[in-house]
């Protein structure tokens, strides 16, 4: 069977609303989020934190440009 | 030279339409004919479920010609050398012929309506084709009337009632059996006439001579003849009936309750002019059964035994599992039926075939 | 002899849906066509019947999707072959999403998508497509550049920006660069490989390579690749034209404009990768942008020379090689307008020749942008660029000329005076430029508070300005929108659908628009935010069709301020007696306003010798 996450073009976006007090706590949170949902280099690509809580949305690139795109059928390699 | 023409029709998907034409097109090319393939519209059997893209089904061997769109050419791994191109149109782009180079598998989407497909077989004869291998698409039959004969394919696929699946290819195979009918007739109901709930009652005939004969043109729906042939039943009785060809009767999945008709107004004779030879009827036991897992499928079976019997005794035409029992026979029922029918080419081809 | 009507059935094969098929006829009846609409739902036997009886030249099914509609819709076209009707009649199916695959299966001639327009089915019926593009939707490439007269409107500004253009010109006329001859040697380079000469080819190259710079030049000499690039593998390349034909076999694009055919909605593409670029490119055509602008990486201006070869590159920008182009052209639908700059550096006029040699569909060249905002030498700018201008007009490619300068600080009435002089001298040499002024919150109006109530009047009253100078395209960049745009994806798409509308309600010919996470600088763009914008904008054009957005009385008097200031400033360069000395002298943008003539490629041009 395919594995599910090669078929995403090139990035996974993760937004949501976070219950807490600051951006840090925001940011933090996220990314550990991200983590244990195994995306593990994810970046905060926007968070707005106003009252209670943040508006947050991290990022992981599956495929940069560049990389071997396993979305292609047959999983070939190419640039 | 005229080719013979075969056309592949399924019941349903699945019921193993393009294996029986592929087994069948080996048989007659490991004998040296010269064969041209091409279908009366894209076969949707062949998408990939999981990526919804063309995929290629029938292997066809060098020397074989191909009628196809281009669209699909791009499609296929086979090598193709353009021999002609055609006016005819799809919604796959410009149909062409082109002459298999290197072997591979094929997509057919050939012409989709009568006048097309008449004019890629006159091409293809035109060519040297000697054998035209038409194939069918889900839900239509009109095209096949310019073939010479048909092979029917069903199967568990369709349905797995056994009975059900056999009472339906008998009713095909009757209306394959009528008669043909030539002379002048004693009235024309023409196209049209017998389409939908009603007869055309301005249409329909005042009188007729006593056992005369009343040709229906066109395509024909059972209510519409089932109105006809009641409101005139003194006027028939005796008489003949006489439609287009058998594809007037099927058409618009119509086959059995017309062929219902034809039994139970059997004072009345039915012919056609241009007869469609069934040169025999293949059975599938397989059939899909949706998986646990939303998308999949699983294969299934019904007893073989059972189907092959069923069939048996219900039709008098050739019936085989081409997966249990081989081609051959079909392919001798078709080579008997072309001894009859262009008698000189065919011993001159088998001279070749067996020197 | 009088033609005969072409007679049309149109059949609602459906319970309730035939507003479709009603909006149809109303086109067709205007087109001049005769027509029958059957009432709904009627079974496939007793439309047949209709047709026996009308003899239709085309019969329109409309079905959404329902229970067992394919099995409806060919019992349909097999009960209409079998009644002898077919080789006089097509048969078309639409409102349900139909793929070329399932139209052939089902036997149909064509099938159009949801979302066609009573527009498109009347082209059909004119035979003015093939059967192949309609099915996918029928779209025909537009025109961006016609129907302007190019006539100056104001003549004071036209008899200035003519006679600064006719000093440039001649100026420019006695004087070449290694630039212009890289471009004359690769357009020998073409016809030779057209007649197969690869011996002259191969000698030409070595005459290129003698004319390129020392991080160009190893390309040529010695094999080697240059910075973070590498070529691509041919089994990369034979995937990527897979991918690229399949994904065109299953591409129904939406709709990006509603009732308007302008503006052509442009998005950027250029991630380094042409494999990402290709892949990008199909989801933007799939939610219906008109055209993609290529993007090469920063440094293609700063170098003497351009590399050959299916190049990839680690970083922003996909490196402009014929052969890059050439897939990228290969992969494009058929309607898809395709531009590829030439603007800024100095490969502008071999840029020129490829994107002509390629079949672009539109080019870009402003040398007052690439000299004072892109680090070009202002001389070695105005001789290549119009030599570009001169070669966009042989190969009748359109160009546009961007006042990027504006994001740096430049006033717009400025920036707009150096557009104006380029737009001339091209117009003086047989091209078409369209006019390309930023919707932008640029440094100007930070500072002087044009925008401090609304986006709108200052965005309008530059389109205002220019109309009222000259009849001429334009084309608001690029993006749409630029410095409004947050990291917030909402936000920027929001933004994004309401510049793009507000160019929309001012009839220019064309909008470019971003990704909704163009502000975010982590990484490259991803597909999905593509689809953001495309989707807002969508909405928008779908919210305001025709009506318009109105600008406040500040508009008008902002536009009065720009003209005013376009003429100050035009008066000031001819007064100078040089374009080239205006742009070093700083009178188009000075360092005060955040630019300075640049030092790639100087003291590189000589005169030319006769």
């Amino acid at each position: 069977m395919k594995e599910p996450i090669n078929l995403v073009m090139d990035a996974i976006d993760v937004e949501t609303f976070l219950a807490c007090t600051s951006e840090e706590e925001a940011r933090n949170t996220m990314l550990e989020i991200m983590k244990r949902m195994g995306l593990n280099e994810a970046e905060i690509v926007f968070v707005e934190t106003i009252g209670p809580g943040a508006r947050v949305r991290a990022r992981c690139y599956v495929h940069k440009p560049g990389d071997e795109y396993r979305w292609l059928r047959g999983g070939r390699k190419h640039g | 030279m005229r080719s013979l023409r075969i056309g592949f029709a399924g019941t349903a998907k699945n019921t193993g339409k393009t294996t029986t034409l592929s087994a069948l097109m080996d048989s007659f090319l490991e004998d040296g004919w010269r064969l041209g393939l091409t279908s009366i519209g894209y076969d949707g059997e062949n998408l990939d479920n999981v990526t919804g893209l063309p995929k290629p089904r029938i292997y066809v061997q060098p020397g074989v010609l191909v009628a196809t769109s281009t669209r699909c050419v791009e499609a296929s791994s086979a090598k193709l050398r353009l021999v002609r191109e055609t006016d005819i149109n799809t919604s796959l782009g410009p149909v062409i012929i082109g002459k298999v180079e290197e072997p591979g598998l094929v997509v057919l989407a050939g012409p989709s309506y009568s006048k097309g497909l008449e004019s890629v077989l006159l091409l293809f004869e035109e060519e040297g084709v000697r054998v035209s291998f038409i194939d069918g698409a889900f839900g239509r039959i009109a095209p096949m009337n310019v073939a010479d004969g048909l092979v029917l394919c069903t199967g568990a696929a369709r349905d797995r009632r056994v009975s059900v699946i056999a009472e339906e290819a008998r009713g095909v195979e009757r209306i394959l059996k009528l008669n043909s009918w030539s002379g002048s007739p004693d009235a024309v109901l023409p196209q049209g006439s017998l389409i939908g709930e009603y007869p055309d009652e301005g249409l329909l005939p005042v009188r007729l001579p006593p056992r005369g004969a009343v040709l229906v043109e066109g395509a024909v729906s059972p209510a519409a003849l089932n109105l006809f042939l009641s409101s005139h039943r003194e006027l028939l009785d005796g008489g003949t009936v006489v439609f287009e060809n058998p594809v007037s009767l099927i058409a618009g999945g119509a086959a059995a309750e017309n062929e219902r008709l034809i039994r139970q107004f059997h004072s009345v004779k039915f012919c056609v002019l241009k007869r469609l030879e069934l040169f025999g009827v293949t059975v599938n036991p397989f059939y899909p059964e949706r998986g646990r897992v939303e998308g999949t499928f699983e294969a299934r079976y019904i007893d073989a035994v059972k189907l092959l019997d069923v069939f048996r005794r219900n039709l008098e035409t050739l019936v085989l599992d081409v997966k249990r029992e081989g081609i051959g026979a079909l392919y001798q029922q078709v080579l008997a039926y072309l001894r009859n029918w262009e008698p000189q080419a065919c011993r001159q081809l088998y001279r070749k075939c067996t020197s | 002899m009088v033609e005969e009507k072409k007679k049309i059935l149109l059949a609602p094969l459906d319970p309730v849906h035939d507003v479709g098929l009603k909006m149809i006829r109303r086109a067709l009846d205007e087109a001049g066509y005769e027509t029958n609409l059957l009432p709904p739902d009627l079974p496939p036997e007793e439309i047949v019947k209709n047709m026996i009886a009308y003899k239709p030249d085309y019969t329109l099914i409309g079905r959404t999707l329902g229970y067992d509609v394919e099995t409806v819709l060919s019992r349909l076209v097999d009960l209409a072959d079998a009644s002898g009707l077919r080789p006089k009649m097509k048969m078309v199916v639409g409102g349900m999403p139909i793929k070329p695959e399932l139209a052939a299966e089902l036997g149909f001639d064509a099938g159009f998508g949801p979302g066609t327009t009573p527009e498109e089915v009347v082209a059909y019926i004119e035979g003015r497509l093939e059967a192949e593009q309609h099915t996918k939707v029928l779209r025909q490439k537009p025109k961006i550049a016609e129907g302007f007269s190019y006539r100056f409107v104001n003549e004071e500004i036209g008899r200035l920006c003519s006679e600064i253009a006719d000093e440039a010109l001649a100026w420019a006329s006695e004087r070449t660069s290694p630039g212009i001859e890289r471009s004359q040697i690769r357009r020998e380079m073409f016809s030779l490989q057209r007649r197969g000469d690869s011996a002259g080819v191969e000698k030409l190259r070595r005459e290129y390579a003698a004319l390129c710079d020392s991080f160009i030049k190893p390309f040529y000499d010695l094999g080697q690749t240059v910075g973070k690039t590498r070529l691509l593998s041919e089994s990369e390349l034979a995937a990527l034209n897979e991918y690229a034909a399949e994904a065109a076999s299953r591409l129904v694009p939406r709709r990006v404009r509603h009732s308007k055919e302008r503006p052509l909605v442009f998005t950027q593409y250029g991630t380094g990768c042409p494999f990402m670029d290709v892949a990008h490119i199909k989801v933007v055509e799939a939610w219906g942008a008109d055209g993609v602008i290529h993007f090469d990486p920063s440094w293609g201006a700063r170098h003497e020379g351009l590399l050959e070869g299916h190049i990839t590159h680690e970083e922003d920008g996909s490196p402009i090689t014929p052969e890059n182009l050439a897939l990228i052209k290969h992969s494009l639908m058929p309607w898809t307008l395709w531009q590829v700059r030439a603007h800024r550096g100095l490969n502008t006029p071999e840029t020129v020749v490829l994107a002509g040699e390629m079949k672009a569909d539109l080019t870009k060249v402003n040398m007052v942008y690439g000299s004072l905002g892109a680090g070009t030498d202002p001389e070695r700018l105005v001789v290549d660029g119009t030599e570009a201008l001169r070669l966009a007009a042989e190969y009748g490619l359109p160009y546009d000329v961007v006042t990027n300068e504006e994001l740096c600080g430049v006033p717009a009435y400025k920036a707009f005076a150096g557009m104006l002089i380029v737009a001339t001298m091209g117009i003086k040499l047989g091209g078409r430029p369209i006019l390309k002024p930023l919707f932008c919150y640029s440094p100007e109006v930070l500072i002087n508070g044009q925008m401090s109530d609304n986006y709108v009047d200052f965005n309008a009253a530059k389109l205002m300005a220019l109309r009222s100078i000259i009849d001429a395209p334009v084309w608001p960049g690029e993006p749409v929108g630029f410095m409004t745009h947050t990291s917030d994806r909402i936000q920027a798409s929001a933004t994004t659908m309401l510049h793009a509308c507000l160019a929309s309600s001012l009839d220019a010919v064309a909008v470019t628009i971003s990704s909704s996470d163009e502000a975010f600088s982590g990484g490259p763009i991803s597909a999905a935010s593509r689809v953001d914008t495309l989707r807002a904008v969508t909405e928008g054009m779908r919210f305001f069709g025709k009506a318009k957005i109105q600008p406040t009385e500040k508009a008008e008097e902002f536009a009065r301020g720009i003209t005013e200031g376009i003429q100050k400033v035009l008066q000031q360069v001819k007064a100078r007696g040089s374009f080239v000395s205006a742009l070093y002298e700083g009178l188009l943008g000075n360092k005060e306003d955040g630019v300075y003539p640049g030092r790639a490629g100087r003291q590189t041009v000589r005169t030319r010798s006769t």
